[in-house]
């Protein structure tokens, strides 16, 4: 038989590649900037553009979909061609990708910086941007099986099960969690309300970090360890079982975030038996990369790329045993909404998927330009940096998060609260934040010189960009050959059977979590006192979202001691019935706000302490390190878009009655003037009703304030 | 844990049945791992070698 010639698309990795670098930079920097915000406020530079609220959803979609997102596309155009032994399906489809992808990017950047967000964790972009990764998404899916369809290898080796795995999935969740309904051009409200927005949206968070972070950066491992070592994988078999049960068991783990909430009970203890059980086939995962290089352990002295995969490989490790045990309630109840999780996602963020990702840029950018690295010793030199950052980064983390889970819960033998001020537990960690920030400046260091080194090796050498390549072609199977091969053998070769497959497994977790809580009405008992947001106070409820404040403050007591006595009652599923989107938050740089407006609560603030706590947060509490937000009092609120709003709202179950658009701006009027009044009589100060501190006061005197002395009645 | 479990209202139903089903994922993973023979493990694992080209340039 006759080898066909033909040419891998390294021109494609390339610009991934750049893509990556580029991003990994811009994501890293904003990240050191909200670092440094959070032990000096003078970092959020007084403008509304930069202030943390609105820079953390920058940061962390930078990185996700950005950096990382770019680094698995450069790695899947990669090793997809050379696995398949065929060029990429279209280039047209390669090219619409890339600058798809981009551009949604730049869209991003532009928005959340601008307060244009749905608040939702690593979903925050608005509907059209999330309309166009979805189409873009389907477009690399599209290439990739395009490819797979022409391929001249028959076997589909386990790398490219992960990447299948990861198109699939990632559609689901995406597309899932994204439902929603326009109010106008940039502003939608979630489809789903409290509670089962808050399980949809874990169920999306906690499979973003497995099906965006995970599952194709194990897919980039199995085939670039084998390839950096110079020898096979450790075990083939082990990375059969560990695909199935990894991509099985994560999609049931998402409530796990969720514990100790208003969730019910069975969905969260169904996410905690699957998260410890998902502790083994991660390390499974692990232990195949690592046991790679057995009897090659010396390869790794003088290899720096062996290096970066060797800890990337340990810090997956370390944040796939964490995780599970952040798991277990026990723990979650000190860890939760601390540094601790900060310190964990950091772990994977900056060890596994980032020193990965340097790794395969060492690896491929040589080898498209037909040269060799610039300088081996700035790999080195970068290796250590890189570690060093991420040590400084976790280690003070970790002591942060310890402090503040056990100041939080510390009684006096008098049976009060040790440090009943947040604000102790605030200022306790600030060192830690500190030594975090410079952590952070390492890594970024280490990233700078991988750029340089990437820069000169590029203008040492020239772009393939068509690489010739030559290969059999596929011969069509006689049928006796399939009859006689194995199960496995044959969904190996069948990429279509392999990703309907693939597609039962991740999505049985998801419905058989969300139907019983969707269709069973006792899963989210009703509260009779829980009414509607007014006109006015659903224009606060948006100024909080678009300000970020769910980035530090929680909206959610759970059933301690230690936090009823600190915040007031518990929060319960029928508290949230009209939240579109909920808003619990999951980290606690300040208090949490689900009691703001119960006035028998400890944390009530009156409507002046309010206005003089957002114009400067030094002025009420000393040492505060939240941003001010003085523009809340200097700008009038744009509420024009009230009528859209309620009847969007009513659209989605929320007992507005039919009609009530007219009246809702003499209603929000009304409130405003009353608050306005308010201030004037018992603080004397004069604030125009029309000021969005308004609102947002109208918002925050909400918060509990239903159940304030009510009668809980279930319906 | 099963004491645990049965306190929980309906629990039971959703996770046996959640526990049933990744058990036989598991069990088909598992003992088709075991079937497969050691010269289509190494074939398998040795996919990624049979790409050709200017793979090997040393740095």
């Amino acid at each position: 038989m006759q080898k066909e010639t033909f040419n891998y698309d390294n021109k494609i990795v390339r610009n991934f590649g750049i893509a990556t670098v580029v991003w990994g930079l811009v994501g890293m920097l904003v990240g050191v900037t909200i670092a440094f915000q959070l032990f000096e406020p003078f970092f959020n530079f007084n403008t509304r553009y930069l202030s943390f609220g609105r820079l953390r959803p920058l940061h962390t979609n930078a990185i996700i979909f950005a950096f990382v997102g770019n680094a698995i596309f450069m790695g899947v155009y990669y090793s997809l061609q050379r696995l398949l032994k065929a060029r990429m399906f279209s280039d047209v489809l390669s090219n619409i990708h890339f600058w798809g992808w981009q551009l949604i990017i730049v869209a991003a950047a532009l928005t959340l910086p601008f307060g244009i967000t749905t608040s939702k964790e690593y979903a925050e972009l608005e509907w059209p941007i999330d309309i166009a990764i979805a189409l873009i998404w389907v477009v690399f899916g599209w290439n990739m099986i395009g490819t797979i369809f022409k391929r001249r290898e028959r076997h589909l080796y386990v790398a490219i099960w992960f990447y299948l795995a990861t198109f699939i999935t990632v559609a689901m969740l995406h597309i899932v969690n994204s439902f929603a309904l326009p109010v106008s051009f940039l502003k939608s409200y979630s489809a789903f309300a409290g509670v089962q927005d808050a399980l949809v949206q874990w169920w999306y968070g906690h499979n973003a970090v497995a099906f965006f972070l995970t599952t194709p950066f194990l897919g980039l491992m199995y085939y670039f360890m084998p390839k950096m070592a110079n020898r096979p994988i450790y075990s083939y078999k082990l990375s059969i079982l560990h695909f199935w049960s990894l991509i099985f068991l994560y999609i049931w783990a998402g409530p796990h975030h969720l514990l100790y909430t208003s969730l019910p009970g069975w969905v969260q203890t169904v996410g905690v038996v699957f998260s410890v059980m998902l502790i083994a086939p991660s390390w499974g995962g692990m232990l195949n990369g690592l046991l790679t290089l057995r009897g090659a352990w010396d390869k790794v002295r003088d290899d720096a790329l062996l290096k970066f995969m060797v800890v990337g490989l340990t810090a997956y490790g370390m944040s796939t045993f964490e995780g599970p045990m952040l798991s277990l309630k026990n723990v979650n109840a000190i860890a939760h909404f601390t540094d601790w999780i900060v310190a964990h996602v950091h772990v994977g963020a900056l060890g596994w998927n980032g020193l990965l990702t340097f790794a395969i840029l060492y690896y491929t950018i040589p080898r498209i330009y037909n040269t060799t690295i610039f300088s081996k010793k700035m790999v080195g030199t970068h290796f250590w940096l890189a570690t060093l950052g991420i040590l400084f980064y976790a280690i003070p983390m970790y002591f942060s998060g310890f402090t503040q889970g056990l100041m939080w819960k510390e009684f006096t033998a008098d049976g009060i609260l040790r440090y009943p001020n947040f604000l102790e537990t605030t200022l306790q960690i600030l060192p830690m934040h500190m030594l975090r920030g410079f952590g952070g400046l390492l890594y970024l260091t280490g990233a700078c010189l991988m750029t340089w080194n990437l820069f000169k090796t590029m203008k040492a050498g020239e772009l393939v960009p068509n690489e010739a390549a030559e290969a059999y072609p596929l011969v069509k199977e006689v049928k006796g050959e399939v009859a006689h091969s194995h199960w496995h053998r044959w969904i190996e070769k069948r990429p279509t059977q392999l990703i309907v497959f693939s597609l039962i497994a991740v999505a049985i977790g998801g419905l058989v979590e969300f139907m019983p809580t969707f269709l069973v009405e006792s899963n989210v008992p009703k509260i009779a006192s829980v009414t509607p947001y007014t006109p006015l106070e659903l224009e606060g409820r948006d100024i909080y979202i678009r300000e970020g404040c769910n980035n530090c403050h929680s909206q959610q007591v759970r059933p301690f001691r230690s936090e009823t006595v600190r915040y007031g009652e518990y929060s319960k599923a029928g508290e949230n019935v009209y939240d579109h989107p909920f808003l619990w938050g999951s980290k606690r740089t300040g208090p949490d706000l689900a009691r703001a407006g119960n006035t028998a609560s400890k944390v009530y603030k009156t409507a002046d302490w309010h206005y003089r706590h957002m114009n400067n947060p030094r002025e009420t509490s000393d040492g505060s390190i939240m941003p001010a937000y003085p523009w809340l009092i200097e700008d009038d609120g744009d509420y024009s878009d009230i009528a859209a709003k309620i009847s969007t709202m009513r659209s989605l179950g929320v007992p507005y009655e039919e009609g009530y658009e007219e009246f809702a701006m003499l209603d929000l009027d009304k409130q405003a003037k009353q608050i306005s009044d308010g201030l004037l009589k018992d603080a004397g100060r004069k604030v125009d009703q029309k000021k969005e501190i308004i609102a947002l006061i109208a918002y925050l005197h909400k918060l509990g304030r239903d159940i304030n002395n009510q009668e809980v009645a279930s319906k | 844990m099963g004491k645990m479990i049965g306190f929980v209202e309906g629990a039971d139903v959703y996770l046996i049945i959640a526990l049933l089903i990744f058990l036989m994922v598991f069990i088909l993973a598992a003992v088709y791992m075991f079937s497969l023979s050691k010269q289509q493990c190494t074939e398998l694992s040795n996919l990624p070698f049979q790409s050709s080209n200017n793979e090997n340039n040393e740095e």
